[in-house]
């Protein structure tokens, strides 16, 4: 009873941590199936969106989630420069030269970042830090369950605009027929931006709510890259809705490779599982052939 | 010159290419009315769908002149020319699969600002295939061929155009189906004044839907006529409908 009431609790940590994934990962998985290309450099935003919420919640002593409201439109923003001065002047080179220039933009920020917030371990600070409450006998870290209830929020914002707008729905139109949303007077250079845009204002949500939940230091966003690609590969390349069951998966996965082996294997759980997914089920979870959204 | 009441769509002597200097067609000369229905013939890599992506402006067209109603579209960009009411249904399957039959409908009126606009003409495309409405929440992929087709005919209607530009309507489809999708194709001419430009690979039934045919080979028109005509020639037969002649070389046709 008490080792199945531990698995319980496991499992609800793993299912809070997930949905911060998923929010990690959906904007690499969005940009995939919309763009094409493999934004490597996804988590060095993810890190540098937080330690922009950092530098808020310091100079301002801001709440994080209220930090996300200058944090946010800053992303938006900076994933258009990576689109306009990374993406679109490569558009017709070989992809390996993309994927060069995301390497050179990783070291690039990573070094930036180093520089102007030291490589030291930080956190982002917040009243309910350290906080947590009882429920049904379960343990519920509290700043991990605002970052999962603002992950929530976020990823339904994200599905209800592809859904129900007019430019959500292009964004799906691009992905599912670049060619034919063209014709239909899409355009579609316009929708990259918007994708990049929207990817890296993800990015910021993601990497600003792992550092309520733990401390960072600029080369973090190197396991972070396992994980977001880990989620990205087995929810399906380019599927956001299966990135989101993927996070969730992996998320628990990891906390209960921590408990049940040892801590250190948390990331190599999920590295495990991308591996077992690209041998065994390279077209992801979901299973269809093309990358949609 | 009498002046007429429906619009004009006339290509004059056009050559055109995908990349500069390649030329695919020909001194291509047609013209259609919005009371038309015309269609293409010929062999594979004859230029057909060449032909309606030029108009649309998907090309680049090195001399001749597109006009639309005695306005030059030669060189303005695809949705410019569908701004001004010629709509194209590109070759193969071009629906949206992951989005619902509305979705999909919804983004031929992408160009419009006016969405309450879009929303009457969706209507008016459910009442001219009815089975469309019957599955508005389904996922495109989820319908047979002929519905895709229709989806993809309803997709361009949204614009109310004066013409549409159709690449192989009938491609993939089973008989009973082809029959309707010209019969829809007929009706959208006769009871909403479109003028049709059709690429055929089923050279008998896409003539027999037509008033006029154009027969195409290597990029230039071979033979012109009126529908009729032109399936009794039995040139046409030889070189176009398996009905022999295979000996002969095409040039002397
Ligand atoms: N995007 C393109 N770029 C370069 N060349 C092209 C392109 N599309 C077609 N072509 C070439 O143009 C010529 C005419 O092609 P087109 O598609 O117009 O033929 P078609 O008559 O429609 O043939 P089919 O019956 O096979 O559809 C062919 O030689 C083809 O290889
Ligand atoms: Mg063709």
């Amino acid at each position: 009873m008490k080792s199945f009431f531990i698995f319980a609790q496991l499992l609800i940590n793993g299912v809070l941590l997930g949905g911060v994934y998923a929010v990690m990962a959906s904007g690499l998985s969005l940009i995939f199936g919309v763009v094409r290309v493999l934004q490597i450099s996804h988590s060095v935003l993810i890190i540098l969106g937080c330690y922009f919420s950092y530098s808020v919640n310091r100079t301002l002593s801001l709440d994080p989630i209220l930090s996300l409201l200058i944090t946010m439109p800053v992303m938006f923003f900076i994933g258009i420069a990576v689109y306009r001065l990374v993406v679109a002047p490569l558009k017709d080179a070989p992809p390996v030269a993309a994927l060069l220039a995301f390497f050179g933009l990783i070291l690039a920020l990573e070094n930036t970042i180093g520089l102007i917030w030291t490589t030291n371990y930080n956190a982002i600070h917040s009243v309910y830090q350290g906080k947590s409450f009882l429920l049904s006998g379960f343990v519920f870290s509290l700043p991990k369950t605002i970052a999962f209830g603002m992950a929530c929020l976020v990823i339904f914002t994200l599905l209800i605009f592809l859904r129900n707008t007019e430019t959500g729905r292009a964004i799906r139109a691009v992905s599912q027929d670049r060619d034919t949303a063209q014709i239909l007077g899409v355009d579609v250079d316009r929708i990259f931006v918007i994708v990049f845009g929207i990817s890296a204002t993800l990015a910021a949500v993601g990497g600003s709510l792992m550092g309520m939940i733990y401390s960072f230091y600029p080369s973090l966003h190197w396991s972070w890259l396992g994980v977001v690609f880990s989620v990205v590969i087995l929810g399906g390349l380019g599927q956001v809705g299966g990135a989101i069951i993927a996070a969730l998966i992996i998320g628990v996965a990891e906390i209960l490779a921590a408990y049940y082996i040892g801590a250190a294997w948390g990331p190599f759980v999920a590295f495990a599982i991308l591996i077992i997914t690209l041998v065994h089920r390279p077209q992801g979870l979901l299973g269809t052939k093309g990358q949609r959204i | 010159m009498p002046i007429s009441e429906t619009d004009i769509l006339s290509l004059n002597d056009v050559e055109a290419s995908y990349t500069k200097g390649v030329k695919i067609l020909h001194a291509i000369s047609l013209k259609i009315t919005q009371k038309e229905i015309a269609c293409l013939i010929g062999p594979n890599g004859a230029g057909k769908s060449t032909v309606l992506k030029a108009i649309m402006g998907l090309t680049n067209v090195e001399s001749g002149s597109i006009n639309l109603n005695g306005e030059d579209v030669t060189d303005m960009k695809p949705h410019e020319i569908m701004h001004r009411g010629i709509s194209y249904v590109p070759q193969g399957r071009t629906i949206f699969p992951e989005m619902t039959v509305w979705e999909n409908l919804r983004m031929g009126g992408f160009i419009l600002k006016d969405k309450h606009l879009v929303e009457n003409r969706i209507q008016e495309v459910f009442d001219m295939f009815p089975i469309l409405y019957k599955y508005r929440n389904q996922k495109a992929y989820a319908l047979s061929g002929g519905e895709q087709q229709m989806i993809e005919m309803g997709r361009v209607l949204i614009l109310d155009p004066k013409f549409m530009l159709i690449d192989e309507p009938s491609i993939g489809l089973a008989p009973k189906v082809r029959k309707l999708v010209f019969e829809k194709i007929i009706s959208l001419n006769r009871e909403k004044s479109i003028g049709i430009l059709m690429v055929e690979q089923n050279a008998v039934q896409g003539l027999e839907a037509s008033d006029l045919g154009y027969v195409l080979d290597m990029g230039r028109v071979r033979f012109r006529g009126s529908g009729v005509e032109l399936l009794k020639d039995i040139r046409i037969h030889r070189l176009y409908l398996g009905g022999g002649g295979k000996d002969q070389p095409k040039t002397k046709l």
